[in-house]
């Protein structure tokens, strides 16, 4: 192994790769965009009383959790035929949907029922109980797990790479193009997620401890 | 992606089925030597974020964070491209070293949750700290870390498929490679799927099965804050 040399990569290869980073963070971005608001669909859907809500969501819930994520995205890039784009933020939001669902559900089953009694009994309906009284009391305490869960989506966008060129595609492009570097390069690559990733992590630690500084 | 007829009669080929139970294979052998291994690696690791002993402690937490805050994926290209490894030991110790650092927090948990009466009791018995850490403190830590430790069991059975990357042939890719021979998609989607999922309910029965058996009546039981 030889000593770090990054100098041994030329601007272009530079540009690669921060171009790999740009589309790494546009698809994360646009992931949890759209699963946010399915997930918390779901998650809804999964905690109602009613089984024409419940079940479907569960079924989904339970099947997108127990497939790999790989199996799920080759599936979609072999069988599915819009842009590459499109469709790895369509495998990464559907497969994130199903674990923010399961956040949601954590979240407003720690919601005290008490809160939900005094609330139907002042005479509100189901949807205002849930938008009024529970679901923000509920984000609350979900929001330190959804920082982690896009912890999550930041390392999965690497599986993307099946299809384009982002962040560790544009690592595995130029360390196929410079064998004699690429240990550096590699490198390289995981120190950029581990800066995105840390700085997330410290963050969503920071969120837990004032919610529990809150709570006392 | 539906097909209104579906065949799985293909699956019994035997121009396919060889090479299913080659993709079979690759995926079990990954997943047992993958699980043994991190369980053991994890467990040292999250022994060692806990001990007094400073520069231990914090290669522990460093390797903790480093492995947990970087893709599976590049952790795999590491050893494949950076250490020129055969693909198999590549995608292998990716692996490793990926859900190692899950279990060493597991296990990090699982260990702070044993109250401390029962350290001080044993060294107040004079147990050496090998003593203390195998006899008293991890036998009753690994009971209390069943369930969270089963569920970074089952993450690294699907996780095993990251080796598609690096074209080592376990059953998705070779759930690739036959339906894009064949366009039978659904069909073999369906039985890659089934195996990974079939693997996973073997190691929640496992882990089901484990906790009754270790039960101990009148151990504590305490609740293990973790973080996923």
């Amino acid at each position: 192994m030889h000593i770090i040399a990054l100098v041994n990569l030329i601007p272009p290869d530079f540009s690669l790769i921060f171009d790999g980073l740009k589309i790494t963070l546009i698809i994360a971005f646009w992931t949890a965009v759209f699963a946010l608001p399915f997930g918390i669909l779901l998650g809804v859907m999964r905690s109602s009383r009613i089984k024409l809500f419940r079940w479907p969501a569960a079924l989904y819930i339970e099947l997108i959790r127990s497939l790999p994520l790989v199996l799920y995205m080759v599936m979609i890039f072999l069988t599915m035929s819009f842009g590459a784009e499109s469709r790895g933020v369509f495998t990464l939001a559907s497969f994130t949907a199903a674990y923010i669902a399961e956040i949601v559900r954590g979240g407003l089953k720690s919601v005290d029922k008490n809160q939900l009694r005094a609330a139907y009994s002042l005479g509100m309906k189901t949807p205002q109980v849930l938008m009024k009284i529970a679901i923000p009391q509920a984000v609350t305490r979900m929001i330190p797990a959804l920082v982690n869960q896009f912890n999550v989506v930041i390392k999965d966008t690497s599986l993307v790479s099946i299809g384009l060129l982002e962040l560790t595609k544009a690592g595995k492009i130029l360390s196929e193009r410079k064998p004699m570097y690429s240990m550096e390069i590699i490198l390289l690559i995981a120190v950029i997620y581990f800066v995105i990733c840390y700085g997330l992590s410290i963050f969503g630690q920071y969120l837990e401890r004032r919610y529990a500084e809150r709570l006392q | 992606m539906f097909p209104a007829v579906l065949d799985f009669q293909i699956l019994l080929d035997p121009q396919y089925l060889p090479l299913f139970i080659k993709g079979l294979k690759t995926t079990l052998l990954l997943c047992v030597l993958g699980n043994i291994v991190s369980v053991i690696l994890g467990t040292l690791i999250g022994i060692s974020k806990l001990s007094d002993f400073k520069p231990l402690k914090y290669f522990a937490s460093a390797y903790v964070e480093v492995f947990r805050n970087t893709p599976l994926l590049v952790q795999v290209y590491f050893f494949y491209f950076g250490l020129a490894l055969e693909p198999f030991w590549a995608g292998l110790f990716g692996l490793c070293t990926y859900t190692s650092s899950y279990i060493a927090e597991v296990v990090r948990a699982g260990i702070q949750s044993v109250p401390e009466i029962e350290s001080k009791a044993a060294d107040a018995l004079g147990f050496n700290s090998y003593d203390k850490i195998t006899k008293i403190i991890l036998p009753q830590a690994f009971r209390i870390i069943i369930p969270p430790m089963s569920n970074q069991l089952m993450n690294l059975t699907k996780n095993t498929s990251i080796v598609y990357f690096i074209t080592v042939a376990d059953i998705t890719y070779i759930f690739e490679t036959l339906s894009a021979q064949t366009f039978k998609f659904f069909e073999f989607f369906v039985v890659a799927a089934l195996t990974y999922m079939i693997i996973c309910w073997i190691i929640a029965l496992a882990s089901y099965w484990a906790e009754k058996y270790f039960y101990v009546p009148g151990m504590i039981n305490l609740e293990v804050g973790l973080d996923h």
